[in-house]
């Protein structure tokens, strides 16, 4: 390794060092706000969180440090603070959910903040763990069709009688000796490597063309197989689990996805009419999706204390600069914790804080394309680029339906939600990101040693080709 | 617990939650700046690459190769003494983009200094001045090796 490299190394670490740093700094400041605002000290449960988010968070980054030295500076640090931030809110509407128990005679519930803090140890860990198992990326898009069926199989896990748990009217939940979990969210991410190795493979001949339609080339009606395939799936997810969000979200992939893969202008078209079609389908078909929808119209219907009216309260009530952490009451609004993070962060936190989150978000999907355009196979730029849609969509879906920009479905809010299932299967995919900014970032870096070819010159069709005519040969496929 | 206190903290918090955001961005723009200078010097790196190329030339040896045709076509690549192999496969070499390409199709490799082609028992074959070549083949330069619908050319 030459001298600029691990200059540039050493300098990316103690970047994300410092910004873990920060990043950890706020969360401290957040959860003792709320410790002082409503206990007037600082409880011990406080400091038990604090010392096991910066435990775990000082693990992933060494680990990042021996792994993934080139890898980029800014992924941990925000998914740190995003958890951090989601942790202190859980934290403030634990002390809501404690009174209201103590003044109902019931029996004072555990800690979701702290169960939030033990999953993130657990997240940490994956993402270390997939850092140390997957040391090229390129070696996890051998399974397509096992990936893609496991990633099903995991969706469909809840039909399963005995298996699945029904809460709030969807089918989610897998509960095995006790723990219950949402196999949905680890499908995600299984299901979204599934997809970018199909479509790294065969992506191509799904892009030969074509009739022509106002002027657009349509795909031949034997390449729409995949894509009617993935739709009927999410129909099915839809009738079967009622679960409008994780099925929005897997053909939202797979549609973007396939827009990269093959480069052509209809895919996203024709995913809209499909997508157009299931929705009215289901509009047409299902009560849930109506009340959904009438919601969504009129929030404010009868006595106006329906969970998105509720939800635009609080965030009406925050206002420009918010109430303060522990000074609002977003205890109100049902699900204040999971589904309506965004209304109780919007309460306490107001619009400038609520923008700052965005901002974390758009970095944190930004990255994710950046990384997508510099990593130097198909692949890695179809993984890269479906994780960075699934980040952005599903945040969209979620906070959309929170501010009754579309119909509120159900998603967890990467990050900030309460809930284990999630945040795990959102650090693993940060592990991903990482694997894949390193082995950009250390080809970008390291000057071209030991064996294998220069590209002179390659014409810029487009960034797919090029990453095609890129691709060093490395060790292994050289033998 | 002191209002004016919490009301420090409560602004100074989203105070921390913004400098957190700028210090984000201030890192993505040294970023840029980074990656520009590597990749100037590896604008560097290609240049010294094409004056050895020149030299080669002087002896007509074959140094490196064309692709003529297909979505990669105008592709140069120069040797370096490595085995290239050419194919659909995502671990080859050189990935070529053609329905009429084997996974592992044709190999390039270099025995005692010559280059030779082979072919690595693809379904079309690998064709050499309109004939399926069965043995390894010795290079030269202008030579164009056809592997699959693909036209590739030997440069000096």
């Amino acid at each position: 390794m030459s001298a600029t490299a691990s200059r540039s190394r050493n300098r990316a670490r103690t970047q994300e060092a410092w910004l873990l740093g920060c990043a950890l700094f706020i969360t401290a400041v957040g959860m003792v706000t709320v410790d002082l605002t409503l206990r007037d000290t600082i409880t011990a449960l406080t400091l038990r969180i604090l010392s096991t988010l910066l435990g775990a968070s000082v693990i992933a980054h060494i680990v990042i440090r021996i792994r993934a030295a080139h890898a980029d500076p800014i992924l941990l640090p925000l998914a740190v603070l995003l958890t951090g931030i989601g942790t202190a809110v859980i934290h403030r509407l634990d002390f809501a959910d404690e009174l209201r128990a103590i003044n109902r005679g019931e029996p004072i519930p555990a800690s979701k903040a702290g169960a939030q803090a033990t999953w993130f140890v657990v997240g940490a860990a994956l993402l270390a763990l997939t850092l140390i198992a997957v040391r090229d990326h390129r070696r996890i898009q051998r399974y397509p069709w096992t990936l893609t069926l496991l990633g099903l199989l995991m969706v469909l896990a809840p039909l399963v009688p005995g298996l699945g748990r029904t809460i709030r009217g969807a089918t989610l939940w897998v509960s095995i000796a006790g723990l219950s979990f949402q196999p949905a969210e680890i499908a995600k991410v299984v299901l979204t490597v599934g997809f970018a190795s199909y479509l790294a493979r065969h992506g191509r001949a799904l892009g030969a063309l074509r009739a022509r339609f106002m002027r657009i080339p349509f795909p031949r009606p034997r390449d729409l197989g995949p894509l009617l395939t993935v739709w009927a799936l999410s129909l099915s997810v839809l009738i079967l689990q009622r679960d409008l969000g994780t099925s929005l979200l897997f053909f939202g992939v797979f549609v973007v996805l396939l827009y990269l893969a093959t480069e052509q202008r209809s895919w996203p078209l024709i995913g809209l009419a499909m997508f157009s079609t299931g929705a009215a389908v289901a509009w047409w078909m299902f009560a849930h999706v109506q009340i959904r929808v009438a919601l969504w119209l009129d929030p404010f219907v009868g006595d106006g204390t329906s969970q998105v009216a509720l939800g635009l309260y609080g965030l009406a009530n925050g206002g420009l600069f918010g109430a303060g952490l522990g000074a609002g009451y977003p205890q109100l609004v049902p699900f204040a914790e999971s589904d309506f993070i965004f209304a109780s962060i919007g309460e306490e936190l107001g619009l400038v804080g609520c923008i700052a989150i965005l901002m974390i978000y758009a970095v944190l999907v930004a990255r994710g394309l950046k990384i997508a355009n510099t990593v130097r196979d198909r692949f890695g730029l179809l993984l890269a680029s479906g994780i960075a849609t699934v980040l952005a969509l599903q945040t969209f879906v979620v906070l959309g339906g929170v501010t009754r920009l579309i119909p509120l479905t159900g998603l967890t809010t990467p990050f900030l939600s309460s809930g284990g299932s999630s945040l795990v299967a959102n650090f693993i995919m940060v592990g991903l990101l990482i694997r894949m900014s390193h082995a950009a970032r250390s080809a970008a870096t390291t000057p071209a040693a030991g064996p294998g070819f220069d590209v002179v010159s390659a014409p810029r069709h487009d960034m797919a080709q090029t990453t095609q005519v890129i691709e060093l040969p490395n060790a292994r496929n050289i033998t | 617990m002191n209002e004016l206190l919490l009301t420090a903290i409560r602004f100074g918090f989203l105070g921390l939650l913004w400098i957190f955001v700028f210090a984000v961005m201030s890192t993505l723009r040294r970023d840029l700046k980074g990656a520009s200078a590597s990749a100037s010097s590896r604008r560097a790196d290609l240049a010294s690459n094409r004056t050895t190329r020149r030299d080669r030339a002087q002896k007509a040896q074959p140094g490196g190769i064309e692709i003529l045709d297909g979505p990669l076509a105008g592709a140069t690549m120069a040797f370096s003494g490595a085995d290239i192999v050419i194919g659909r496969a995502p671990d080859c070499t050189i990935v070529l983009i053609d329905d009429y390409v084997s996974s592992k199709h044709t190999r390039l490799r270099r025995v005692d200094n010559v280059w030779f082609v082979e072919d690595l028992g693809s379904t079309n074959g690998t064709w050499v001045n309109r004939a399926r070549i069965t043995n390894a083949t010795p290079l030269s330069v202008g030579m164009v090796i056809n592997v699959g619908r693909t036209p590739v050319k030997v440069t000096a």
